[in-house]
């Protein structure tokens, strides 16, 4: 945790707070731009092969981690691009976030699966 | 930001127009109607009775919705096209004038009308047992349609109280069979609802001049009167509306209320609606509501069967399972009451 720590600081430094949320913004808008239709196409069938819910629900679950790894790798080009002198692997602060997130998404969906849907449908 | 719209240059430029049909397919909605499988919900998730706390119940009691989308977008159309399960139909006439919203709500009114008369005929049937058990209800009127040209259209809400009409010469009706005694010119007249909030509001609504109609229909229905009833019952938000689950309801309250357990430890799902008679009646939608069933695996389906010799859910059920390759004996069960139902279940013995 405390060179996790160290490396988000040096990431800081390296880049600025400003242009690591420019980054970070470009990389979410660009993501939702190629999730969106896939979010609506997923939903749309959920609806059409309601019986098969449980399977819609996985692929929505799985749609959402790739989501995020998708920001997380155009968030990866935006830096490497801003500054391609850098010297700092951006990698060393971002994938370990990544895992964290993937986890934190996995979790929330197993518990949709089991607990929200099941009292969605009455 | 702008270092990705310029990595990512020559995708945009070649994929902007087969993006926007995309979401052109994934939007436009058409005047049509998609029926395909949809699921079961547990009876006992949606009405709970503060009546005999230590019952087990070993087995499960639960209605079969099937998925009903009024103008699907093009992309639900066709994935309802190549769904063979599905079925693909022209927006229905009575659907047509309105908002997918307020198909929704007339929807959630027939739910609610159907869950009152599940009540009314379970907590009957099980009061001859247990005289402890009271039912006690009363008449009401609810809008339950509107015409495109209705007065006040958006004031008059699906499911407001009818309580009045001043019709001619200052004559107050309280039912709607007298409206037609007392309304003899194109009016306006006074109508007075009760909305949702309990509050009265009075509208005055002329007929329409090709129709000669007010633009307004009204269903009846009983009401229960949860303080005077015993034991108490609570009914959860449901996200299922329509009324063909009343049949299997109307079992399942029984069951909570009854000392034996009549599910037998058996998954019971079925369909129909159930009159205050205790009669069962016609449902739509049997092929999405058998295969329902079939791929949750159910123990036993009850399905209305009238005896009509034009058309029957139970014979269309029947087909259905042939059609699929399911096998319905022992599994299909014809009832055309719940007392068939009750019947049956008592023949299965332990």
């Amino acid at each position: 945790m405390r060179k996790f720590i160290a490396n988000w600081r040096e990431l800081r430094q390296e880049f600025g707070i400003r242009s690591l949320l420019d980054a970070f913004l470009g990389a979410f808008i660009f993501g939702l731009i190629v999730m969106a239709p896939v979010y609506i196409i997923l939903i749309q069938l959920l609806i059409v092969f309601m019986y098969k819910v449980n399977t819609m629900t996985i692929l929505l679950i799985v749609a959402t981690i790739f989501f995020n790894t998708l920001i997380y790798h155009l968030l990866k080009q935006a830096l490497r691009a801003k500054k391609p002198e850098a010297t700092m692997l951006v990698g060393k602060v971002l994938n370990p976030l990544l895992i964290a997130d993937n986890m934190f998404l996995l979790v929330a969906g197993l518990i949709i699966l089991f607990v929200f849907v099941p009292l969605w449908l009455v | 930001m702008n270092e990705l719209v310029f990595r990512y240059r020559h995708a945009i430029k070649y994929l902007f127009i087969p993006y926007l049909v995309l979401l052109f397919l994934l939007v436009f909605p058409m005047e049509y109607y998609v029926q395909s499988p949809g699921g079961l919900s547990e009876v006992e998730k949606l009405i709970e009775i503060e009546y005999n706390d230590n019952k087990e119940i070993s087995g499960t009691i639960s209605t079969t919705f099937v998925m009903g989308i009024p103008r699907p977008t093009i992309f639900m159309f066709l994935t309802g096209y190549f769904n063979r399960y599905a079925d693909l139909m022209v927006l229905p006439p009575n659907y047509q004038t309105y908002t997918n919203q307020e198909i929704s709500q007339i929807s959630y009114q027939d739910k609610f009308i159907s869950v009152n008369a599940a009540i009314i005929v379970a907590y009957e049937a099980i009061s001859s047992i247990k005289p402890e058990i009271v039912i006690d209800y009363a008449a009401k009127t609810m809008v339950f349609g509107k015409a495109a040209y209705l007065d006040h259209y958006n004031t008059i809400a699906f499911g407001d109280e009818f309580i009045s009409f001043k019709g001619d010469g200052d004559v107050v009706v309280t039912t709607v069979a007298a409206i037609a005694g007392v309304a003899t010119t194109e009016g306006p007249y006074d109508f007075t609802f009760k909305n949702a909030a309990g509050e009265n509001y009075t509208v005055a609504i002329a007929k329409n001049a090709e129709t000669g109609l007010f633009g307004v229909t009204f269903k009846n229905y009983y009401l229960v009167d949860q303080e005077t009833t015993y034991p108490r019952y609570r009914m959860t938000d449901t996200n299922i509306g329509g009324p063909s689950g009343g049949l299997l309801q109307t079992l399942s309250i029984y069951n909570m209320l009854a000392d034996e357990d009549v599910t037998r430890g058996l998954k019971i799902a079925g369909t129909g609606t159930i009159n205050y008679d205790g009669s069962v009646g016609y449902i739509g939608g049997v092929k999405q509501k058998i295969i329902t069933a079939h791929v949750n695996n159910v123990d036993l389906f009850f399905i209305p069967y009238l005896g009509d010799v034009s058309y029957d859910n139970y014979l269309e059920a029947v087909n259905v399972c042939e059609a699929y390759g399911i096998d319905h004996e022992g599994w299909l069960i014809p009832v055309a009451s719940f007392q068939d139902v009750l019947d049956h279940l008592e023949g299965l013995g332990d």
